[in-house]
């Protein structure tokens, strides 16, 4: 190689002098070793991650279980790639999932009839049915009214951002119309790419920088009830106790005995509205939000005991030897003033839960 | 001379266009013929295989799991042996799928299936699945279901594939009894299901693509009613005694004044008694005839109550006998027998609408 370029060198200086072969042997001594010399600058240049189309067909959606605070989801991906080796299901994690069973696990070369990897005239063509349990954390605070955004997430594992991302199948991705959900509806389909950053590479001797991030898609079900019946059951119940509960007005408390009418009517009001609180545990699991069924029994409750309280005074008032006013107190004023702040109450709570859902 | 230089080029050249367009004609032709690939490109028909199921057991019909459990064989006659539809088979809305005995055989046509076969692939499959089924148990316990066991083809789509259904061969024998249940119909059919997406077939443009899938479906109905005499006989007590209240005097303020006591027990009775149906029978977003029955009930106790404070608003003011009369002649004998007339008519309803 030296000899050669000694050679050409010669040849120059012959035909165009000394000088310019001093600027032709720069410029190429620049370009060489810009080029292929060491080709450091090449090198740095990041080279684009590698990218297949992958998309999502959900077929069933069932098993809500607000207790066990999960759902099933039945579905199909498929990724297409221009490269056989390539495989992004083989390296998909379904974040969230409890458990996951696959199926019908096959690839194809296809010809290439598609707007995605223009200059492949082939392209391979993978697909997976899927059935998984999600962890799902159900937001009952507004229950019945609640919506929900169902997530599945799915991860690539292998490969950080700068090797492989997913590009998501806009067109085909969706779900079956026609699928059976009971009480719920579903009102929208959303997937999403994003890029997943962990403060750690996991290990991974390739990367120097103290994170990795991984492509994700997140495909969104927003979910709404349709149906209403099991919270009319869950409290109906305690509205009846409320009723009974305002009936004491009407009892005169004229009577020393602590067992009079008006006390044991409210004392039974009581017990049958915290019986009926532990009933929408089974229905709506165990919560540390304040739902709307909670907020219900927990005023009906304060009301009952407010008209313990208004019994007690009632009663002070018939040994000052005040029965009248009392008893008009009672039937004309107090029973009025809880049932009509009750009904309110419900009315302002209810309309609250069904607005912001 | 001129002239007829300039008439024989006319001739050549008139001859020459006729050549070239019996050529061309000719060739198009020729192109026309090569081109019956396109006749070959008219879709043929799918491949098809005889696909039958048998059903050996049903059982935990489980209402508040909503599930029940199937046991079942499933076979394939082929005609050809690259077509395997038991491998590429697909059991829908399934919780859990335990599969067993996946056995093929070689065997001589015999049948009216597939006339021009002599030997036809003959596959078995037997398959043990929880089903998810989501039971409606408004009319409980007059309800009746048709369990759906669906099976679908999961990679060929259906201008590819398709089953064609066993009818002489299909059927069912429970190895045990289904206890409170008889299956009154089993039917099996064949469906193409489409899809409204390409799944992302490269080849495909536009979604296309719809599967065969085979549908088995037993109607089952309840024959024991037992249960339902267990859910209710707490709540017919409980509103029988609410309607004893009627006979006691509301004068008597205190609470041993037993009207009060009666009813408020009674509620708390009929409360308890609607909790416990939940466990039976599931939770349902549906108005079952059971929390028809409860919270009729309910509402009677509450009006019982009503009618005592206006019984007792009556003898305040000095018309106990009045009250005494209208609580045992008019209350009594209305309540009684609007609830039973309400009680026949919700239970007539379901026992017709089932």
């Amino acid at each position: 190689m030296p000899s050669l370029w000694a050679d050409c060198l010669a040849k120059i200086m012959t035909r165009f002098g000394a000088s310019t072969s001093l600027i032709v042997v720069l410029m190429s001594s620049l370009s060489f070793s810009f080029l292929g010399g060491s080709g450091s600058a090449w090198a740095d240049i990041v080279p684009a991650p590698q990218t297949c189309q992958v998309g999502i067909f959900v077929t069933a959606l069932r098993d809500f279980s607000l207790s066990e605070k999960s759902f099933t989801a039945d579905f199909r991906l498929w990724s297409v790639c221009p490269d056989a080796e390539l495989q992004p299901l083989k390296s998909m994690e379904f974040v969230d999932a409890l458990e996951s069973e696959t199926a019908f696990d096959t690839t194809q070369k296809k010809q290439n009839r598609s707007e995605s990897f223009k200059t492949k005239d082939q392209v391979y063509w993978s697909q997976r049915d899927v059935s998984a349990i999600f962890s799902y954390n159900w937001n009952v605070n507004n229950y019945p009214f609640d919506r929900h955004v169902l997530k599945i997430p799915l991860e690539e594992v292998v490969s950080d951002t700068s090797v492989f991302t997913y590009t998501p199948d806009f067109k085909n991705s969706g779900y079956q119309r026609d699928m059976r959900l009971g009480s719920w509806e579903v009102t929208g389909f959303s997937i999403v790419e994003e890029k997943m950053a962990y403060s750690t590479t996991f290990g991974d001797p390739t990367l120097t920088v103290k994170q990795g991030v991984y492509s994700r898609l997140s495909i969104l079900l927003p979910i709404r009830r349709v149906k209403a019946i099991s919270f009319f059951k869950l409290t109906t119940g305690v509205y009846v106790a409320f009723a009974v509960a305002m009936l004491s007005f009407f009892y005169e408390t004229g009577q020393a005995s602590l067992v009079s009418a008006r006390t044991s009517l409210l004392v039974g009001c009581l017990f049958a509205a915290l019986v009926n609180m532990r009933a929408p545990e089974s229905v709506l699991g165990r919560t540390e939000g304040f739902t709307l069924v909670d907020q219900i029994h927990v005023v009906a409750i304060l009301y009952i005991f407010a008209a313990a309280l208004a019994t007690v005074n009632s009663r002070l008032l018939n040994e000052a030897g005040q029965g009248k006013l009392a008893l008009l107190r009672d039937r004309r004023l107090l029973f009025r003033l809880f049932s009509i702040s009750f009904v309110v109450l419900n009315v302002i709570m209810i309309s609250y839960a069904a607005i912001v859902g | 001379m001129l002239r007829e230089k300039v008439s024989i080029v006319r001739s050549w050249l008139s001859s020459a266009f006729r050549v070239g367009a019996a050529v061309l004609l000719m060739s198009g032709l020729w192109f026309g013929l090569e081109a019956t690939p396109a006749v070959a490109a008219v879709p043929q028909a799918p491949q098809t295989c005889r696909v039958g199921v048998y059903v050996t057991a049903l059982r935990d019909l489980d209402l508040a799991e909503k599930s029940f459990s199937a046991e079942f064989w499933v076979w394939s006659v082929c005609p050809s042996e690259d077509v395997k539809p038991l491998k590429s088979l697909k059991v829908l809305n399934v919780k859990k799928l335990e599969s067993s005995h996946d056995l093929t055989s070689i065997s001589k046509n015999l049948t009216d299936s597939f006339p021009t076969k002599e030997q036809l692939y003959w596959s078995q499959i037997r398959i043990n699945a929880v089903f998810s089924y989501s039971w409606n148990v408004s009319n409980y316990p007059f309800d009746r279901h048709t369990l759906i066991i669906p099976i679908q083809e999961a990679i060929e789509n259906a201008s590819n594939f398709v089953y064609t259904p066993d009818f002489d061969h299909s059927g069912y024998q429970l190895s045990s009894g289904l206890d409170d249940w008889k299956i009154t119909q089993f039917k099996i059919s064949e469906e193409k299901v489409p899809y409204n997406t390409t799944f992302g077939n490269p080849e495909l443009i536009s979604p296309q693509d719809s599967y065969s899938r085979m549908v088995v479906a037993i109607d089952i109905k309840r024959v024991k009613l037992f249960s339902f005499f267990k859910l209710t006989i707490g709540v017919y007590i409980a509103f029988a005694v609410a309607m004893l209240s009627f006979f006691y005097d509301s004068k008597e303020t205190s609470l041993a004044s037993p009207r009060r006591a009666i009813f408020i027990g009674s509620l708390f009775a009929a409360l308890l008694s609607m909790r416990v149906q939940e466990s039976v029978i599931g939770r349902t977003e549906d108005l079952t005839l059971v929390d028809q029955i409860h919270i009729a009930t309910i509402l009677y106790i509450f009006g019982t109550g009503v009618i005592a404070v206006y019984s007792r608003l009556t003898s305040e003011s000095g018309q106990a006998k009045r009250s005494k009369r209208l609580d045992r002649r008019v209350f009594f004998q209305l309540f009684t027998f609007s609830f039973v007339v309400l009680n026949v008519i919700a239970i007539a309803y379901a026992i017709i609408v089932g």
